[in-house]
């Protein structure tokens, strides 16, 4: 034990330090301890610094897991000895069945709701289990229009903002709308020419952009999220024997891991990293190095793993009509 | 600067006298920069003075000694597995009580692997405290109003000011 009577007096620049290795539960707890200690724990930069810190510790990956009528999210909790750790979720989202997870990014997931059966009870959902903030987003989905929507999620270093980009495909055309948390709005986007063919619902949000593997076309398909333009770009070599691909963020790298289900319904994860830094508007050539090769024993009822680092991040605005669960 | 040098002599705040080997010293940036003005200075006989208290002094010391050969040369991943666990021993075994002295000594003399270490024991050991535990360790007041307090409780429920 810390011996409390004759402790020095710490300087207040080094109190951050400490903080900063602390979980949000705790730090959420400790905004009683002084006005300073509360205003520390919500400032911009301490955050920051806070999910710099987290990120670089031991990748954690969330994964989710339930049927009809439940839905578990959980974490391992690396410290005590591989336990699972549940998190936190909106007590309406309670059905697997009726979730869709777009992506996590920061702390903060990006889910697609049923609220019922039709498609107008479907709404969008942004929340951070660690500080139990929530909202929902309006205006996601188009009940009337036809076609495959695909969803990204991600973050701009540039703007500080979070976007969600939604991709509409149909037989005759592409349309692509961008949702901005900062400024709660929708906007369409102009495509462009890039012939892209279909694109995987999985996808990583790094660097300010938005990556998707496009299957048809072999190669990664990328949107910046501050100048909202599309890229494509072919990679030889990235069909790889998985039953599915997808693109994480492990330590500030791009990682595009590989699932494999073995006949004990075990997971074998395979790890290749981009090899050369991620720039949308050069030309540089990629290649993928294998960086690990684990098999830990996952729930064979885990139906989507993601990314996960906990964090404080705040969701601006909220504003949440909870629909009926 | 004389080769042949291979320790030199501090002293604590509290006046005492250390012995510190040229390699440890390194691992300071400080305590490389009087190692180079005692070298250099003609008046060999001058004993600088560090800022940390003596009971401080010899756990400094002792981490500098321990690290230095990895830091000089650079080690092999069995060694580094080796010292992580000697890192925590050191910090289980004996720092608790001076734990903050070793923080703000690790960062006056910017030696950054006990820093990063001596602030995470810290946040371990905090982990497990309530409020009022913490205030007492970093001598700090309540300074909220009952209204403040109420407000805190409402957004976060369950939360404790005691």
């Amino acid at each position: 034990m810390l011996v409390q009577g004759d402790s020095p007096f710490l300087p207040d620049d080094i109190i951050p330090s400490i903080l900063k290795r602390l979980p949000v539960k705790t730090l959420i707890r400790f905004q009683c301890v002084s006005k300073l200690w509360k205003n520390l724990v919500r400032s911009p930069y301490f955050i920051a610094d806070h999910l710099h810190h987290t990120s670089n510790q031991r990748p954690r990956f969330l994964f989710i897991s339930g049927g009809y009528d439940s839905l578990n999210l959980s974490v391992v909790d690396y410290a005590a000895t591989h336990k699972l750790l549940y998190l936190w979720k909106p007590s309406f989202m309670s059905k697997l069945s009726r979730t869709r997870f777009i992506n996590s990014c920061n702390g903060l997931i990006c889910v697609r709701y049923d609220s019922d059966a039709s498609s107008s009870g479907t709404s969008l959902f942004i929340w951070n289990p660690a500080t139990r903030e929530v909202r929902c987003v309006p205006g996601g989905i188009d009940g009337d229009v036809d076609g495959v929507f695909c969803f990204g999620f991600g973050f701009s270093p540039i703007l500080n903002d979070y976007k969600i980009v939604k991709i509409c495909m149909s037989e005759v055309n592409l349309r692509v709308e961008v949702y901005s948390l900062n400024t709660d709005t929708w906007r369409e986007i102009e495509f462009g020419n890039t012939e892209i063919g279909r694109i995987s619902r999985s996808h990583a949000s790094f660097n300010g952009s938005i990556f998707w593997v496009a299957e048809e076309m072999n190669g990664i398909v990328s949107f910046d999220l501050a100048r909202e333009v599309f890229v494509f770009m072919p990679v030889p070599g990235l069909y790889i024997k998985s039953q599915y691909l997808k693109f994480l963020e492990l330590n500030k790298k791009l990682v595009l891991a590989g699932f494999n289900l073995n006949r004990r319904y075990e997971y074998a994860l395979h790890f290749w990293e981009m090899e050369e830094v991620v720039d949308v508007s050069d030309d540089k050539k990629w290649g993928w190095k294998k960086i690990d090769k684990s098999r830990p024993r996952i729930s064979n009822l885990a139906t989507e793993v993601l990314a996960y680092v906990e964090s404080l991040v705040p969701i601006p605005n909220i504003k949440c009509e909870e629909p009926k669960s | 600067m004389s080769s042949s040098v291979e320790a030199i002599t501090v002293l604590s705040s509290d006046g005492d006298e250390f012995k510190i080997t040229v390699s440890a010293a390194k691992l300071s940036k400080p305590l490389n920069w009087m190692l180079e003005d005692v070298c250099f200075s003609d008046d060999c006989d001058e004993v600088p003075t560090i800022e940390v208290n003596s009971k401080t002094l010899v756990k400094v010391i002792e981490y500098c000694e321990k690290h230095a050969p990895r830091a000089n040369s650079g080690a092999s991943d069995s060694d580094a597995e080796e010292l992580k666990k000697w890192d925590i021993e050191f910090m289980k075994m004996d720092v608790k009580d001076i734990l903050f002295h070793i923080l703000m000594a690790a960062n006056y003399l910017h030696m950054e692997g006990l820093y990063d270490l001596a602030c995470q024991t810290a946040a371990d050991l905090m982990k497990g405290m309530t409020v009022s535990q913490i205030r007492k360790i970093f001598h700090i007041k309540n300074d909220f109003s009952s209204e403040e307090q109420e407000q805190l409780r409402r957004q976060h429920p369950g939360c404790s000011f005691d």
